[in-house]
């Protein structure tokens, strides 16, 4: 579903992706670990035809991210660490907007509302306006507006930090819920317990390449951050 | 999907303060210009009529005397008006608006409004055209110079991007809203208006009213045009900007750089380089012309003296009694048609002069479309100075007219008589009077003002399309991130 075949990236000379060969198959959820500058969000803006390549490709689905940037981006959800919402108009207003830009006018308000209530988020916050939302609400609406998209990929950029551990718990089980109905799913992140707990695969990264690749459920929690740490450290 | 886009933004603005009082301030403005414009044109119209009617009146019942004395008395043509003209009063407070017609001389249009008014008053000249020319663009600005840079800056336009919007769709949606919330505020206001000024107004002569329908509706074109123009530009520049405080920055400097500043300096400058020549100067080149003729009222002058051999040689007679016309009569209108020609010429060469600063001007609509959106909008309104010119030239027609009417009338019933008889003691009555036509005015038609004006639309009509293309292309190259 998401595939990066020698995917490289070059800023004036930096070097912030070395030719990244990823493949996440439908139903997965691939953890990309790393500090902070290791290529992560490099990787999700790439798959988001944000930035161009300088060499290599990005597919989604099987076409080429930079190719086909529309199409792509109909199949791929993307949550940011912070959903950046429209202040002026309510939690619904904004999955109804989103909706009908991704291609979905024919929703009622009930069905939207049901979305919002499937991510969580507070009865009556709904038909208030965004502006008085906190963070996790927000991240809500964003889960929400790609529950809404049907959307057979999910891009996250650490989205649960700064969430309670009862948001980051529900949010979690989103995704394990998604997973199941054949979504894949890739989230960078520092949350190396979510990253276990929720993820079927974990990718470590460091300076733009990725250096370990494997299987959560062959590795301890405790394992993994030893593993973890051994790489940073290198 | 545009129209989507263009809901939402159409939300968004309606629930921002800030466009509600400036949309309320604009609105109260044009409600207010176009009801102190009909006032005005009314007032004007009532004051014109009367006086049309008094004069031609005068005329008609102005009792047996020398046809010749009549022609001294004259009478007054008044500058009509297009209804339009109290949308856009154009250059109305600067050109003449009553010329007097009187034998041997062509005069000027007289009688400016903004030479009676105090200099205060220069400052108030509001009026529905100068809200539309200049505040609109400035609420334009207001509404779009953010569109795309606050987004970027809100992080919003990251999420809107990783949807999967075509950009094009999505300023294509932008520019939708914006011109929805303008049409909210303009549309009512200019309905309103129009229908309070056509209550006030009442009827109008039929000859004011050529083309009127197709006028407006140009008009009403060119506007949409201009606006959507500043509609583009506002959203160019907030792709390009650093920041929305630095689109804003830009946008203003703009609007004050070719709102205030290219205007005047594209009239001095036409002024400059194709200079009219000075009052002085013309009435002096008038008086060494008219030199020339036949002195008509001046028997002992060398060149009257001629004229009389001239003519008596002509016709084989030895004295003006034997002459088939009155001699005053034929020694009259040589002294027109001397006229006639010095005044083409002399006149003439100030018409060019203006003619070629107008060219000057309507160039320097290159550098700011608010240059062609004032000439197109004083055109089609009847207020700009080459309808003025058509009315002067208008009115020097009906003179010529008449004075040869009069002189034919002193030539054919005053012939046989001695000088001073014709001059003085031949009297003509209201038969001759009725000869002389009632003054008439058709202002220009829309295939005149096309063609006069076909630089300064064919130049707004480059804008569009050059700041349609640079959206365009700026918006394949829009940054996603602050």
């Amino acid at each position: 579903m998401l595939e990066a075949i020698e995917l490289r990236k070059e800023y004036d000379g930096h070097l912030a992706l070395k030719g990244l060969d990823l493949k996440i198959e439908p139903g997965e959820i691939y953890c990309l670990l790393g500090a902070n500058g290791a290529g992560k969000s490099t990787t999700i803006n790439l798959f988001l035809d944000f930035i161009k390549p300088t060499s290599g490709r990005a597919l989604v689905n099987g076409l080429d991210s930079m190719e086909h940037p529309i199409e792509t981006k109909k199949a791929l959800a993307y949550i940011p660490e912070i959903v950046m919402l429209y202040r002026n108009l309510s939690g619904l207003e904004n999955l109804r907007y989103f909706s009908g830009l991704a291609g979905h006018a024919e929703y009622t308000d009930a069905q939207l509302l049901g979305f919002l209530t499937r991510a969580g988020l507070p009865e009556g916050a709904p038909h208030r306006r965004v502006g008085g939302y906190s963070k996790g609400m927000r991240q809500k609406v964003g889960i929400a507006i790609a529950l809404a998209k049907q959307a057979k990929a999910l891009l996250l950029d650490e989205p649960t930090s700064g969430l309670d551990p009862k948001a980051s718990n529900e949010f979690s089980r989103l995704l394990a819920q998604l997973a199941e109905q054949g979504v894949a799913i890739l989230m960078a992140t520092h949350d190396l317990f979510r990253a276990k707990e929720s993820g079927t695969r974990a990718g470590i990264m460091r300076q733009g390449e990725l250096v370990a690749d494997l299987a959560t459920r062959d590795i301890g929690h405790a394992d993994l951050e030893a593993l973890y740490l051994k790489y940073m450290l290198d | 999907m545009i129209w989507h886009i263009a809901r939402k933004e159409l939300t968004e603005i309606i629930r921002d303060g800030r466009f509600l009082w400036t949309a309320l301030i604009i609105m109260l403005l044009l409600f207010v210009a176009l009801g102190v414009g009909a006032q005005r044109y009314g007032e004007d119209k009532n004051l014109r009529e009367a006086a049309t009617s008094e004069t031609r009146a005068q005329w008609l019942n102005q009792g047996d005397k020398g046809p010749h004395t009549a022609g001294h008395y004259g009478v007054y043509a008044f500058k009509p008006a297009t209804p339009l003209a109290l949308f856009d009063p154009g250059y109305n407070d600067y050109t003449g608006t009553i010329q007097y017609l009187e034998a041997h001389k062509e005069n000027q249009a007289s009688y400016k409004p903004a030479a009676d008014a105090t200099a205060l008053q220069r400052f108030g000249d509001l009026s529905g055209a100068m809200v539309l020319q200049m505040l609109v663009p400035l609420l334009i600005i207001l509404l779009c110079f953010g569109m795309i840079s606050g987004e970027r800056e809100d992080g919003t336009l990251r999420q809107l991007l990783s949807i999967g919007v075509a950009r094009g769709k999505l300023i294509g949606g932008k520019a939708s809203g914006a011109a929805l919330a303008l049409g909210l505020v303009i549309l009512p206001a200019i309905l309103a208006g129009g229908v309070i000024a056509a209550l006030m107004t009442g009827e109008n002569d039929v000859h004011e009213m050529i083309d009127f329908k197709s006028k407006m509706a140009l008009l009403f074109l060119c506007y949409a045009i201009f606006f959507a123009i500043f509609v583009f530009l506002s959203l160019s520049v907030s792709i390009v900007a650093k920041s929305s405080g630095a689109a804003l920055t830009a946008l203003v400097g703009f609007w004050i750089v070719a709102g205030l500043l290219i205007p005047r300096v594209a009239t001095d400058l036409g002024k400059r380089v194709y200079p009219t020549p000075s009052a002085l100067e013309v009435a002096t080149m008038v008086e060494k012309g008219r030199d020339a003729g036949p002195h008509a009222h001046e028997p002992n002058h060398p060149n009257y003296i001629a004229f009389r051999e001239e003519v008596l040689k002509k016709y084989g007679v030895s004295r003006i009694e034997e002459l088939p016309y009155s001699f005053i009569g034929l020694a009259l209108e040589r002294d027109e048609e001397v006229g006639f020609r010095v005044f083409d010429q002399t006149y003439g060469k100030v018409r060019a002069a203006f003619e070629k600063q107008d060219r000057v001007q309507q160039v320097f609509a290159l550098l700011s479309p608010f240059v062609a959106i004032k000439s197109l909008s004083a055109a089609l309104s009847g207020t700009d100075v080459a309808f003025s010119n058509d009315f002067s030239q208008a009115a020097e027609n009906y003179r010529r007219n008449m004075v040869r009417i009069l002189n034919e009338d002193i030539k054919q019933n005053a012939k046989g008589m001695s000088n001073y008889s014709a001059e003085w003691g031949y009297k003509a009555g209201d038969d001759l009077w009725s000869k002389v036509p009632e003054f008439d005015f058709d202002p220009p038609g829309l295939g005149t003002i096309l063609q006069r004006n076909a630089l300064s639309l064919g130049i707004l009509l480059a804008w569009l399309l050059g700041s349609l293309w640079l959206l365009l292309f700026l918006s394949r190259r829009m940054k996603i991130d602050v």
